[in-house]
């Protein structure tokens, strides 16, 4: 893989907290899954990586660009998409105002092209039709595919997507993936996410955070045979946490239970052993 | 610049603004179809309206600066190579010429309308209605600076609502001249307002606002010498506006026996006021005409310095009859002359019979009301200082207004009057006396009238 995106050393603190610690990552062309547990460090790396934060400590080097240099900076913004995990609308505006709002701050300054490539995003998030349509008055998963409408903008070269498949319904999350995939092809996606299954079925990379630093970083094949001989199916309710099966079987991991069959181990299984997530042996 | 246009697309289609303009248009409109179009006044009127639009176009100004920290974008637009000095910037272009085509869109209407209307009298005045456009750019940049450099948007109706009763307090700019963005109370008799030099002082001071709000971003040399350079300018030139210019000498002119003053610019008013008054002046002789004094258009004037079609007449009337029967100040009733100045001020305007408010004061050294008798408003013009019970100096009763009525009542009138006039007007006829002349049967008061208590 050829690295488009290097991390090195990253620090950065809030207060006496430290968000990251000393991380250091290299991303290529491709769709990276960022997991990690809440308060692990995933939106502050995320922030960092879409500029919008300065680390206190390491650095970042995206497409030969150093984002700490002003003017490297700002012709590193040409070439993000950046959905935030709190991506706000003006509920004034018309979905398609809002979209060319940020193409103008994109520097899109053709305004048949800009005009063109508004539809386009629009388009490709399925709005198509609600182009003058108020924002006020589109639902909770509009809005997002609105806010990820925005981060497509320009055609992007590295796409930085906080948890955007929040509030999709599954017809509109199997599009977000077709088209996430699509990008991926010839592009640096990142995406943050607590949705395992986005993970495992999106990314050609995972890499896992647990208070500021990298415990996993590999394909998510390799995170679910983490679990692989820790996956355990039982007719009783084991000792420990599990859940119950569609089948009316007990799901667990960790130690195997008394009389329990081997299961097949996925993506979260991993993450969850990896976490030593409560109720799980690490 | 692409922004800017944005920008300027999303104000001029701003409901918040055209709603301003509809309103003051409307308004201003209806309330000025109430008087002879006066190009001086409507032109004032214009602008003052248009301070509504100047304080719609801040809020919209303001919305529009501190958006980028709403709604929760700020996070999504940091991401962006457009940083937030570009987007002052943008702003800063678009809202004061929205504002100004808003400002227009009141101003034209109102002087066009004025134009279409007759007789126009004064002056437009060109760079007074620029400054109604330089003001709604002023409040533009004002918009702008605030949304910068405070966070919380009610801050701009906080500075509408201090100007707003700037306006209404101290309309005649007792307090702060011509440094305030507008004074809305035009005073004829101290001549021309300085609006050039305010419009300039308006400008430089609209230049210094956004300079302002771009020195939020940091300091740059830029912003702060155009800050500096601006206030340069602002401060002498509305120094220079405190000195205002004498008014130009009024000419007077003669008209059917009477003598018009009217105001530089207001001599189209004199046929109309020649008009009103025909008839008085048709039914008195030249030589009783020849008695009433120059009617002058000033504060406090015999003509009074705009004209409200009936309600202005009255007060006119009354002085030229008055003048033209020779009453003389003090008691009058009970006499011909009194009931003729009476009927001619009638053939104006209608005798107002109302008993006088009850909070009225007699000014000091004035005769007060008599027992036995009664006080009436003539009139209550509101531009001519009327006594109820006076036309002018002379008292009169309601016996006098009975009278008067009578001879209004009779077609023949004018003809008796015109041929008895000598005897009619002479001091000594009674009423009862002239009663024959008159052909009516005198209603006979309790006395003189007028006389101090």
């Amino acid at each position: 893989m050829e690295p488009t995106l290097t991390v090195r050393e990253l620090t950065r603190r809030f207060g006496r907290r430290t968000a990251l610690d000393r991380v250091s990552l290299e991303f290529g062309t491709g769709v990276t899954g960022l997991l990690g547990p809440n308060g692990a460090g995933k939106t502050t790396l995320i922030r960092i990586l879409a500029t919008t934060l300065a680390p206190d400590g390491g650095g970042v080097r995206a497409f030969g660009l150093d984002p700490a240099d002003r003017e490297q900076r700002r012709a590193l913004r040409r070439r993000l998409g950046y959905l935030p995990q709190n991506p706000g609308v003006y509920a004034h505006f018309t979905a398609f105002e809002l979209v060319e709002y940020v193409a103008i701050l994109k520097e899109m300054n053709d305004r048949r092209a800009r005009h063109d490539e508004v539809r386009r995003v629009l388009a490709e998030v399925d709005l198509g039709d609600r182009a003058r349509t108020k924002v006020r008055r589109l639902s909770g998963g509009m809005r997002q595919r609105l806010a990820l409408a925005q981060a497509l903008l320009g055609d992007p070269d590295l796409i930085v997507l906080d948890e955007p498949t929040v509030g999709l319904d599954p017809e509109q999350r199997m599009r977000f993936r077709a088209l996430l995939s699509r990008l991926g092809e010839s592009r640096t996606v990142l995406l943050s996410t607590h949705q395992t299954e986005d993970v495992t079925t999106l990314c050609g990379r995972v890499v896992v955070l647990k208070a500021g630093s990298v415990v996993f970083e590999g394909g998510p094949g390799e995170l679910a045979a983490r679990a692989a001989g820790r996956v355990w199916l039982t007719t009783a309710p084991p000792a420990g946490t599990y859940w119950r099966t569609p089948d009316g079987r007990y799901r667990t991991l960790g130690d195997r239970p008394p009389e329990a069959v081997p299961g097949e181990p996925g993506v979260e299984d991993g993450y969850l052993l990896l976490l030593g997530a409560e109720g799980v042996p690490a | 610049m692409t922004l800017a246009v944005f920008e300027l697309r999303r104000m001029v289609r701003n409901p918040l603004i055209w709603a301003a303009v509809v309103i003051a248009v409307v308004v201003e409109g209806a309330r000025a179809s109430q008087w002879w179009p006066d190009l001086t006044f409507v032109t004032v009127r214009a602008v003052t309206a248009s301070t509504l639009v100047a304080g719609a176009v801040l809020v919209a100004a303001n919305l529009a600066a501190g958006r980028d920290r709403r709604g929760g974008l700020p996070e999504s637009l940091g991401a962006l190579p457009s940083r937030a000095p570009a987007r002052t910037r943008a702003v800063l272009l678009a809202a004061p010429l929205a504002g100004a085509l808003a400002a227009a869109a009141v101003i034209v209407p109102l002087v066009g309308y004025a134009l279409l209307r007759g007789p126009v009298a004064g002056t437009f005045d060109g760079w007074e209605a620029l400054n109604g456009v330089a003001l709604a750019a002023l409040a533009a940049t004002a918009g702008a600076a605030l949304a910068r450099w405070t966070p919380w948007p009610f801050t701009s109706l906080l500075v509408i609502f201090g100007f707003a009763f700037l306006l209404v307090a101290n309309p005649r700019g007792e307090y702060g001249g011509w440094a305030l963005p507008w004074i809305a109370t035009h005073d004829a008799t101290l001549g021309p307002r300085p609006s050039a030099a305010h419009l300039l002082y308006l400008v430089a001071v609209a230049v210094a606002v956004g300079a302002v709000a771009l020195l939020r971003h940091g300091p740059r040399p830029v912003p702060a010498a155009v800050a500096a350079v601006s206030l340069a300018v602002a401060v002498p030139v509305v120094a220079q506006a405190a000195h205002l210019p004498k008014p130009a000498p009024v000419a007077c002119r003669d008209h059917d026996g009477l003598t018009f003053c009217p105001r530089p610019g207001h001599e189209p008013w004199v046929a109309g006021w020649a008009a009103a008054l025909r008839p008085i002046t048709s039914v008195v002789p030249p030589r009783a005409l020849a008695r009433v004094p120059e009617l002058r258009q000033e504060l406090y004037g015999t003509l009074p310095l705009v004209w409200r079609p009936g309600v202005s007449e009255t007060g006119v009337a009354g002085a030229v009859a008055e003048s033209a029967a020779g009453l003389e100040p003090g008691p009058g009733c009970g006499r011909a002359r009194t009931v003729v100045a009476l009927w001619l001020t009638g053939r104006v305007a209608a005798l107002d019979h109302e008993r006088a408010p009850a909070n009225w004061s007699w000014p000091p050294g004035a005769a007060g009301p008599g027992d036995g008798w009664h006080v009436y408003p003539l009139t209550e013009s509101g531009h001519t200082a009327v006594v109820p019970g006076r036309l002018n100096g002379a008292f009169y009763d309601d016996a006098d207004l009975a009278n008067a009525r009578a001879l209004l009542r009779d077609p023949g009138a004018a003809d008796r009057v015109r041929a008895h006039w000598t005897t009619l007007t002479d001091p000594a006829t009674t009423t009862v006396d002239a009663a024959p002349l008159l052909g009516i049967e005198a209603v006979t008061g309790r006395g003189l009238c007028g006389e101090p208590r």
